[in-house]
């Protein structure tokens, strides 16, 4: 299959009073048209910085891309000027944000907001908008899609303004729509109304998705392919099916394990010891060594190599140097 | 409108409140007003006369009495140094302080608007330091020290600008009164000669009286793009595709100027005050100018009326900003 997306040894740099701070090092992955990437990972582990950089949405002067590309259709984003990257966003790449509550304009009724993505990269009349965004707002569930247009963001409840953010970004039909916690602040039963509805229009419309989130059990639900990012680097990757069913890195074991289980015997869920070191803390050798619960001598100094388990399952961990080639360090 | 009737209601007592306050600081104010209508020279029993008549000898409680009773005929009394009642004094002379209000608001309001906004998105570039140094400048230079020193440069050196008294010149006629303000009431009647003069007039002392309304909405302004400009939907926008200047005049200005509404209010209010200093200095004929007159001949009735006047336009000011925040911000409800 094409690459849609590919995201090659991308690392990200945080201003700091004391020197650039790196807080995603060199992470790789790829996307292909209709998948679903999940990207897991604790808060700071870099997941919400990634998708920023691959918008060109890096609050500029704070944080910048250090090293690697991101290409889109094999065009690097990265060389695009700011006027060709307004042609990206919204238009092939949009994306979705966690907080619907602060997500949309509080002065703006609903209609226009949508509207203003229909037009950005159409040339429809405000008529055409109009009926389009109706139209819109029906798919994503909204049952008087009419009332919707002309009330304010804040007389919606979350998951219905959420539901606007989707109707929003699959305006102009987009080839890769990033959800970035989608679901997070929304209550239980709107989360899984929501994911239900991304994996519909992803039906429909054959878009990409790549969802990040700090939750596995949503992972598991609605993703074809999943990343697990610690403290700013891909420790392992691979089919959601195979990584789910033999995690290889310690991390995503201990992942799975902390997460409660309905099925089988009641085991206490354990979870992972320590916390997420701060990114100017990161160790030089592997970077979770300390909590590892199989930590050996060689993780202090060296970093791991990632190592290839031949379906694109990948792991970046020194249990796995004898049994498997070295792809790239 | 309930609630725009309950809000009057509500400024009854700060009313009231002042009502009592500025007619108890005038009678503490020094100076004898029955000398001051007699003349030094008059003979006692004259002085003694007026002061009867006109109840200045009667105890305080039973002034303020009669004063409360004559303001609820409506009657805002009698200004003997003009030898007008007050009411007309105010009303030949109110045109002059909107004029002037109104000019030096819309200057500051043009500068202020576009530096605070340039400022706050592009932080820490040289835009937003002439906005940082004009906002201290604007808010510590001394008024009458500029007003001074620009009637100095513009009149004295340059010549640029005529004599720095009053609205229009001496021997050019004023215009046909449509609105009261010259500036306006010259356009209106096609008058370009006394357009020309009244707006010359019009330009010193608006431009010394914008420098602290300036001021501080420029600091305004950028304090709140600055809060705006890292809100969520502002990202929003960015992702749906909007440059970054649509971003921010289309999503970000009306969000600014909520609160920067307040102070812009507020301003006004004091500025319709009378600009006290500015219209003494430029021999202003607006109320500011009255207002210093009447204190400087003790004439009560003037100073109690003005004030009580400023005040009730201060709170009906206060309410427009109230119901235009609802206007702007949807989330604004009143009830």
């Amino acid at each position: 299959m094409t690459k849609l997306m590919e995201i090659d040894q991308l690392s990200i740099e945080f201003a700091n009073a004391s020197g650039p701070i790196q807080v995603v090092s060199g992470i790789s992955l790829e996307l292909e048209p209709g998948q679903t990437l999940g990207i897991v990972g604790e808060s700071g582990s870099g997941k919400s910085v990634t998708s920023l950089s691959v918008m060109g949405l890096l609050p500029r002067g704070l944080a910048r891309v250090a090293e690697g590309d991101i290409r889109l259709h094999g065009q690097s984003l990265l060389d695009m000027s700011e006027s060709q990257m307004q042609r990206v966003r919204g238009n092939q790449i949009a994306t979705i944000f966690q907080e619907p509550m602060t997500a949309l304009n509080p002065v703006f009724k609903i209609g226009r907001q949508i509207r203003e993505s229909i037009r950005q990269h159409s040339k429809k009349s405000k008529k055409e908008a109009h009926k389009e965004s109706i139209i819109l707002l029906s798919e994503v569930g909204i049952s008087a899609p009419e009332q919707i247009m002309e009330v304010y963001p804040h007389q919606l409840s979350g998951g219905m303004r959420q539901r606007v953010m989707i109707a929003m970004a699959m305006a102009s039909n987009p080839e890769i729509l990033i959800a970035d916690e989608p679901t997070t602040a929304l209550d239980v039963t709107i989360q899984a109304q929501i994911l239900d509805l991304m994996r519909k229009l992803q039906k429909e419309r054959g878009t990409a998705i790549i969802l990040i989130t700090h939750d596995l059990g949503v992972v598991a639900e609605i993703c074809d392919r999943v990343c697990v990012m610690y403290a700013g680097q891909i420790v392992e990757q691979g089919d959601a099916k195979s990584l789910f069913k033999e995690p290889k890195h310690p991390y995503t074991v201990g992942l799975l394990n902390s997460m409660p289980r309905f099925s089988g015997e009641m085991k206490r869920l354990q979870a992972i010891s320590g916390q997420v070191p701060h990114p100017s803390e990161y160790a030089t050798g592997c970077r979770f060594a300390s909590r590892c619960p199989s930590r050996m001598d060689v993780c202090e100094n060296t970093e791991p190599a990632l190592y290839d388990f031949n379906n694109g399952h990948r792991c970046k961990c020194h249990l796995y140097r004898e049994d498997t080639n070295v792809t790239h360090s | 409108m309930r609630y725009v009737l309950k809000r009057i209601a509500m400024m009854i007592p700060s009313v009231a409140g002042i009502i009592i306050i500025t007619f108890i600081l005038t009678r503490v104010l020094p100076g004898d007003p029955a000398l001051m209508i007699t003349g030094e020279q008059a003979l006692p029993e004259f002085v003694d006369k007026v002061r009867e008549e006109y109840g200045f000898n009667e105890p305080l409680f039973i002034q303020l009495w009669d004063y409360i009773k004559q303001l609820f005929k409506g009657d805002l009394g009698f200004a003997w140094h003009t030898g007008h009642s007050v009411a007309s004094d105010f009303v030949s002379r109110f045109p002059a302080t909107l004029e002037l209000t109104l000019a030096s608001m819309a200057i500051a309001l043009v500068v202020a608007v576009p530096l605070g906004i340039v400022a706050a998105s592009k932080q820490n570039s040289i835009v937003d330091h002439i906005s940082r140094v004009l906002s201290i400048i604007g808010s510590s230079v001394p008024i009458f020290w500029l007003g001074l020193l620009l009637i100095t440069l513009f009149y004295s050196k340059l010549g640029w600008l005529p004599a720095p008294i009053g609205r229009i010149s001496g021997n050019v006629n004023p215009p046909t009164h449509i609105t009261g303000l010259y500036v306006a009431d010259s356009l209106l009647s096609w008058d370009m000669v006394a357009f020309k003069s009244s707006l010359h007039h019009l330009l010193l002392p608006a431009i010394c009286l914008s420098m602290g309304t300036m001021a501080i909405v420029t600091k305004m302004i950028r304090a709140s793009m600055l809060e705006v400009i890292r809100q969520d939907f502002m990202r929003t926008a960015k992702a749906k595709g909007l440059s970054g200047r649509a971003v921010i005049y289309k999503h970000g200005l009306i969000n600014s100027l909520i609160p920067t509404l307040t102070v812009i209010g507020l301003q006004f209010g004091a500025l319709l005050g009378g600009a006290v200093i500015i219209e003494t200095i430029f021999v202003w004929p607006g109320v500011g100018n009255y207002v210093t007159e009447s204190i400087l001949s003790a004439d009560y009735a003037p100073i109690q009326a003005m004030t009580l006047i400023s005040a009730i336009l201060y709170g009906l000011l206060n309410l427009i900003v109230e119901l235009l925040y609802g206007v702007l911000d949807p989330r604004v409800r009143y009830e």
